[in-house]
């Protein structure tokens, strides 16, 4: 029921709030009621068609028994979107305050008042013609120009929206708005028709006439209430084909809850190897591949820090709660110039909540670990926490299996994030951001392994005016690892080994945007590393270990950047950079000086020089040059090209044949010289069925120089001459990337098609140094086809279903070629390096989702999501080795044997139980 | 919600269905290797005893054939001093000194192979380094998990009573030296007869054990070992009979425990190392990768030519004790006695303990 029309006198009595609203009932009934309008109908089902205040509230009203009182005049006219009428009471009347810039009391839990708001926020002006006045009257003629400012916010849940393509098409002036939802346009003076369009939402075009610099805050909906389809973007719509950037894939918030499931919950890094490109290292495998580089070589930055082992449970999740993800993006080439430290591409994780204005919880509940984010909005929303965390519960199903190691052994994780953004101001922004993981695993009784990351960063952004910001951020990163050792049968071998690394930087950046098509950023980065090798320490009572102590090492990179972003015309433009950076490895430390022409081994030490604190061991410069090309056909295809060298001064040493997370951390120093990368990319993209439909092909060559390799039987922990152990190669890598995606419709997807190539060589002189003879070999991670097909059909507004289709060539491997008798036992003689490869690897997946519920006035909303991993039930092989049966069998037959491991031979079905309150 | 229970159950035993299928399986990936490798297994000691020399011909991993013997090779010692040594063929493949061949520590010593088709091979030259010193051999009453595996290959592990034994042995040329151990095993059981007149007939019988299924070899950087090793662990015995293949009427005595220490210059250490994580590696998840273990042979004839295996030339002790569980006292008894080399692999005497059990 919708009641209109209110006496001036309650009017005034309505600032007295709550505290009289028993009094107030009884004036509203005998003195306020001028008219009183009745409704039974139902909002529209076309969500595209606005409606009125009048049929906003007498839908609320019908659904929620409220009676709404109101001066008719304040909304006479006016229309406002239906999706308002699924929130929750509360939140549409706050949607509804916001948008009229009325302020309302509810009385009894009845009836609600609206009333005038003492001091509007807003500063919508109108014309004479309903044209929106952008800046003071006053000033009109004074500018020719004038920037324009706003934010773009999403209409029902008052959310920012970033990644939005403001623009006056006649002039050809664009802005995507950035993690706020804030843009910035310099027009000229007069009117323009301003368009607002965002994926998923429908279109805004507003009329706009700019007198001088001011603001426009403009909301906008959602098409439909019902979940868009998944849809993994490298940019907005028609983004792909005008920015320059390219090689970079973008998820937003609302896209990765929509990723497919695995094993009980979206997972961020295993959903981004299903795109061309990017490669899994295994089934479950920690970190992933990116254009033939090793796992060390991705930067995956969260919030701006590193985080070095991006896994819990041997790659089973993420190491990263997708719940407190606000936006990722990966860049594979053109990288931009404030990016350095890892040579193949960047991954930069942005935490975040919805910016809702009341307190949100989200979870889930899986088999194996269940998760819960919590978002509480303070003082008005200029203060937002978001707090999340994960944990697991896996041992149990440990026990169960038919394997005594297995039955012996344990795993699992739990996680915690937050994060602190606090409004200081219209110009300043300050945000903290917190990460802890913790993981635990145990092969055995005997053995247990145990690593944490903990992150931290502050960040303090101001804006100086609409062309100049800046923002400064530091923040640590602390990567542990511990192993502890106690033989039942041998306690005096008891031990433990503890490694890790720190890591501190600080970031400065000044961002300059001299025009609408015109941007520069320069920026400063220093990192300090603190990397510790390990430490032997006696464990258990009876040890009769030494302890022993590899020296830490110390490590500083600074760097200066400079990046230019223009646009000539809406045909071309450009985005180069430099990028200029200085390693420096620090004492206190020791360099053992080799004898020249022998190779490399502790036997061949001539001389050892000790360095003091802080003093340079060595130091090493890179002049890292970007550069990014665009060229237009037309507004659906474009030609790009971009060319990336970045010098890696860390690198993870791991002589594994899966990545292990005993695997150690290295700094460069005179014998392990920085990685380098050169790489040169081309694409040529299009668009077709109005942007619904994208296809692009790239094709790239990068080059590789000093890349860590081992000798045979090289020993990498708690090693105090890993030169001897640790020989540089060179290498290249060379592919194409097709890539065929549809948008929207109820069937979506995309079809991905990579061809790549990873050799590299060692050039070292003594048998020792080389591998295969010093010629070309194929890396581990050498895999030439892949083949991805992810399709989305929509079959009722509320089911979906889902099928993944992944299918590459093996990985490379080294096998057993010969068998000999040595004292009485058989030995192996083993392949070349990487000579063999593992069977094909092909795999489907599949899940229907039911989601949450549309009923509008549910508080709970929930979904479910069953998903099939490995549907045909192959058995794919991970890795393979050759091993003969655990000395301990009593019944030894002395068998060995080549085996493959794999992880899911059988379908494996999870069942997901997501929430939201 | 109750619901979820359900749920919960039925996802829970297809979950474990799931995963109880494994996650291994053997693999062929159809490797053919036309390559003939010669092997060789060289051994020089400062024992009393000859030096050896096996030859024989690696076969490709997949085949069903056992090693082949290289006969008609003619192979020789030559020492840094000039002294050559000519190896007379013993049995197939197999080539031993003359009886009064001795290593002598510091003395350095290159195998030289010419086989049948005449090609050459040469070992590296090889230093024989002090033998160490064995202090005592010695046990104690534990226990240790074995593993069991069904027919079906599923493992399962249980504890063991038994005799853990251990060795102390000491340097004679300072510290940080290289050993590898390697162990002889023999148990000795009886069995009463109580039927024959006038006095019951006791048979003593000994077997032994197969030998030992890894590679030893300490000094590594990571080990506890310095010119003084203590408890080293030697050899696990297990008391149930039923491991031995013993029948219920016949008794458990004791056990025989030959340790030989070998001291290893730094290529064989490097060498007896890496055999030893081959043979160590069980497929673990984070096992190192797979690599080729080079010897010390070479054929100077062809750089490229690839050969196997290694010539050894070490300083070696040995010692053998017995080791007699006392469960009742719950102690170990234990002590020297004679050397097991030329002992048939089983045997038994009659009333008379054999020569060895006499303690």
């Amino acid at each position: 029921m919708s009641f209109a029309g209110l006496s001036p006198n309650l009017l005034a009595l309505m600032h007295f709030g709550t505290l009289i609203k028993q009094s107030l009932t009884c004036l509203i009934l005998i003195t306020g009621l001028q008219t009183m309008a009745q409704s039974q109908r139902i909002l529209p089902t076309d969500t595209s068609r606005l409606v009125s205040y009048e049929e906003l509230f007498s839908a609320l009203g019908q659904r929620d028994t409220i009676l709404f009182y109101y001066q008719p005049e304040w909304f006479a006219g006016k229309t406002v979107h239906p999706s308002i009428a699924s929130l929750t009471l509360t939140d549409a009347l706050r949607r509804v305050g916001s948008l009229s810039g009325l302020d309302f009391v509810v009385i009894d839990n009845h009836s609600v008042v609206f009333v005038p708001r003492e001091s509007s926020a807003e500063n919508r002006v109108q014309d004479d013609a309903g044209v929106m006045v952008i800046g003071n009257l006053l000033q009109s003629g004074k500018f020719p120009r004038a920037t324009v400012t706003g934010t773009i916010t999403d209409g029902t849940t008052g959310g920012p929206l970033p990644g939005a393509i403001v623009s006056v098409e006649k002039l050809r002036a664009h802005a995507v708005t950035n993690r706020e939802g804030k843009y910035s346009l310099v027009l000229p003076a007069g009117q323009h028709l301003l368009t607002v369009k965002y994926v998923g939402y429908q279109d805004l075009a507003a009329r706009i006439r700019v007198v001088s610099d001011g603001e426009c805050n403009l909301d906008i909906f959602e098409k439909s209430l019902q979940l868009q389809a998944v849809v993994i973007t490298d940019q907005r719509a028609g983004m792909n084909i005008s920015r320059t950037q390219m090689s970079a894939l973008r998820l937003d918030a609302k896209t990765i809850r929509e990723l497919p499931v695995s094993l009980g919950e979206t997972d961020i890094i295993k959903s981004i190897t299903l795109l061309p490109g990017v490669q899994s290292v295994g089934e479950f495998g920690s970190g992933f591949i990116v254009r033939g580089g090793n796992t060390d070589q991705n930067l995956v930055l969260v919030e701006d820090v590193p985080l070095f082992n991006s896994s819990h449970l041997f790659g089973l999740n993420s190491a990263i709660n997708p719940d407190l993800i606000s936006g990722v993006t990966l860049y594979k080439a053109g990288i931009p110039a404030r990016y350095g430290e890892r040579s193949s591409s960047v991954m930069a994780v942005k935490l975040g909540g919805s910016n809702s204005k009341t307190m949100k919880a989200h979870g889930g509940i899986g088999l194996l670990n269940s998760r819960l984010a919590v978002e509480v909005p303070l003082l008005k929303q200029k203060v937002n926490i978001l707090l999340g965390g994960r944990t697991s519960y896996s041992d149990w199903l440990l026990q169960k299996l038919p394997d005594i190691d297995l039955q012996n052994s344990s795993a699992g994780f739990y996680d915690l994030n937050g994060v602190l953004t606090i409004d200081a101001g219209k110009h300043d922004k300050l945000s903290f951001s917190g990460y802890y993981s913790s993981d635990r695993f145990a092969f055995s009784r005997e053995t247990n392994y145990r690593y944490s990351n903990l992150l931290a960063s502050a960040r303090f952004t101001h804006i100086f005016s609409s062309k100049v910001s800046t923002s400064l951020i530091t923040g640590m990163s602390r990567y542990l690892f511990g192993m502890k050792e106690l033989d039942t049968l041998n306690p005096y071998d008891g031990n433990r080994v503890d490694f890790g690394i720190d890591y501190n930087n600080v970031k400065w950046a000044l961002n300059w945007f001299p025009g609408n098509r015109h941007s520069v950023e320069l920026g400063i980065n220093g990192i300090l590393y603190r990397n510790h090798p390990g430490e032997l320490l006696p464990y258990g009572g009876q040890s009769l270990v030494l302890p022993r102590r590899v020296n830490d090492e110390k490590g500083v990179e600074a760097a200066v950047y400079l990046s230019d972003d223009i646009e000539f015309s809406s045909r071309f433009s450009i985005e180069a950079g430099v990028r200029v950076v200085r390693f420096s490895l620090l004492g206190p430390g020791y360099e053992y000086l080799y004898a020249g022409g022998l190779p490399r081994t502790v036997e061949n030490i001539r001389d050892t020089l000790y360095f003091g604190s802080n003093t340079e061991i060595t130091t090493h410069y890179g002049i890292e040059p970007r550069l990014s090309l665009r060229f237009s056909l037309d507004e659906q295809r474009s030609f790009k090209l971009s060319y990336t060298r970045i010098d890696q001064f860390v690198n993870l040493l791991s002589n594994t044949s899966v990545i292990s997370p005993t695997d150690t951390w290295k700094l460069s120093d005179t014998y392990l010289q920085p990685v380098v990368s050169d790489q040169l990319a081309a694409g040529y993209f299009h668009n077709l069925r109005n942007n619904t439909v994208e296809a692009s092909a790239e094709v790239y060559f990068k080059r590789l120089q000093n890349l860590p390799e081992y000798k045979n039987g090289a020993s990498l922990l708690l090693n105090d001459h890993l030169a001897t152990d640790v020989i540089t190669a060179s290498g290249y890598s060379y592919g194409l990337e097709l890539f065929l995606k549809k948008n929207s419709g109820d069937l979506t997807g995309w079809i991905s098609y990579t061809y790549s190539r990873s050799m590299e060589k060692t050039d070292g002189t003594a048998l020792i140094e080389m591998i295969n003879g010093n010629r070309y070999f194929p890396s581990n991670f050498d895999i030439p086809h892949n083949l991805v097909v992810n399709l989305n059909y929509h079959l009722t507004r509320r089911w979906r279903a889902s099928a993944t289709f992944t299918c590459h060539t093996g990985r490379p491997v080294t096998l057993p070629e010969l068998r000999y008798t040595f004292d009485g036992k058989q030995i192996i003689w083993y392949s070349d390096r990487n000579k063999y490869r593992l069977p094909a690897y092909h795999r489907l997946d599949v899940a229907i989702t039911r989601d949450q519920s549309l009923k509008l006035n549910r508080k709970w909303k929930s979904s479910w999501t069953l998903s099939v991993v490995n549907l045909y039930g192959r058995n794919n092989a991970y890795s393979a080795f050759y091993a003969r049966e655990d000395p301990r069998t009593w019944n030894y037959s002395g068998n060995y044997s080549l085996y493959k491991l794999y992880i899911l031979g059988v379908p494996l079905p999870t069942i997901t139980y997501n929430f939201n309150f | 919600m109750p619901h979820l229970t359900k749920y919960k159950r039925i996802l829970f035993i297809t979950l474990l269905a799931a995963l109880a299928a494994g996650c291994r399986e053997e693999y062929d990936p159809g490797i053919d290797v036309s390559q003939k490798v010669l092997v060789v297994e060289g051994m020089v000691t400062g024992l009393d005893e000859p030096a050896t020399v096996t030859l024989s011909m690696a076969e490709p991993y997949n085949s069903g054939s056992g090693a082949a013997a290289v006969t008609g090779a003619y192979v020789y010692l030559r020492d840094d001093k000039g002294k050559i040594d000519v190896l007379r063929a013993d049995y197939d493949g197999h080539y031993v000194s003359d009886s009064s061949f001795r290593g002598v520590a510091g003395n350095s010593y290159t195998l030289n192979i010419q086989t049948s088709d005449g090609v050459v091979y040469r070992s590296t030259q090889q230093t024989l380094l002090p033998a160490a010193g064995i202090d005592s051999i010695y046990g104690e009453l534990s226990q240790q998990e074995f593993i069991y595996k069904d027919v079906w290959g599923n493992t399962t592990g249980k504890m063991e009573k038994g005799v853990q034994t251990y060795a102390d042995f000491h340097s004679s040329a300072g510290d940080s030296l290289h050993y590898r151990i390697g162990t002889h095993m023999l148990i000795g059981y009886s069995h009463t007869d109580p039927t024959t007149k006038p006095f019951a007939t006791i048979y003593y019988f000994w077997k032994k054990l197969e030998k030992d299924r890894t590679i030893s070899v300490t000094g590594d950087d990571n080990s506890i070992s310095t010119g003084v090793m203590t408890r080293y662990s030697a050899h696990f015995f297990p008391l149930n009979p039923f491991l031995y293949g013993m029948a219920d009427d016949q008794n458990l005595e004791n056990f025989f425990l030959q340790v030989r220490v070998y001291t290893l210059n730094d290529e064989a250490f490097a060498y007896y190392r890496e055999l030893s994580r081959q043979l160590s590696s069980t497929g673990k998840l984070f096992d190192p990768i797979a690599t080729q273990v080079y010897g010390n042979i070479t054929c100077p004839g062809d750089d490229s030519k690839l050969v196997l295996g290694f010539f050894e030339a070490s300083g070696c002790v040995k010692k053998t004790y017995w080791v007699q569980p006392l469960t009742g006292e719950n102690r170990v008894a234990y002590g020297q006695t004679y050397d097991l080399d030329g002992l048939p692999e089983s045997g038994k005497t009659i009333q008379e303990r054999p020569y060895f059990w006499h303690f």
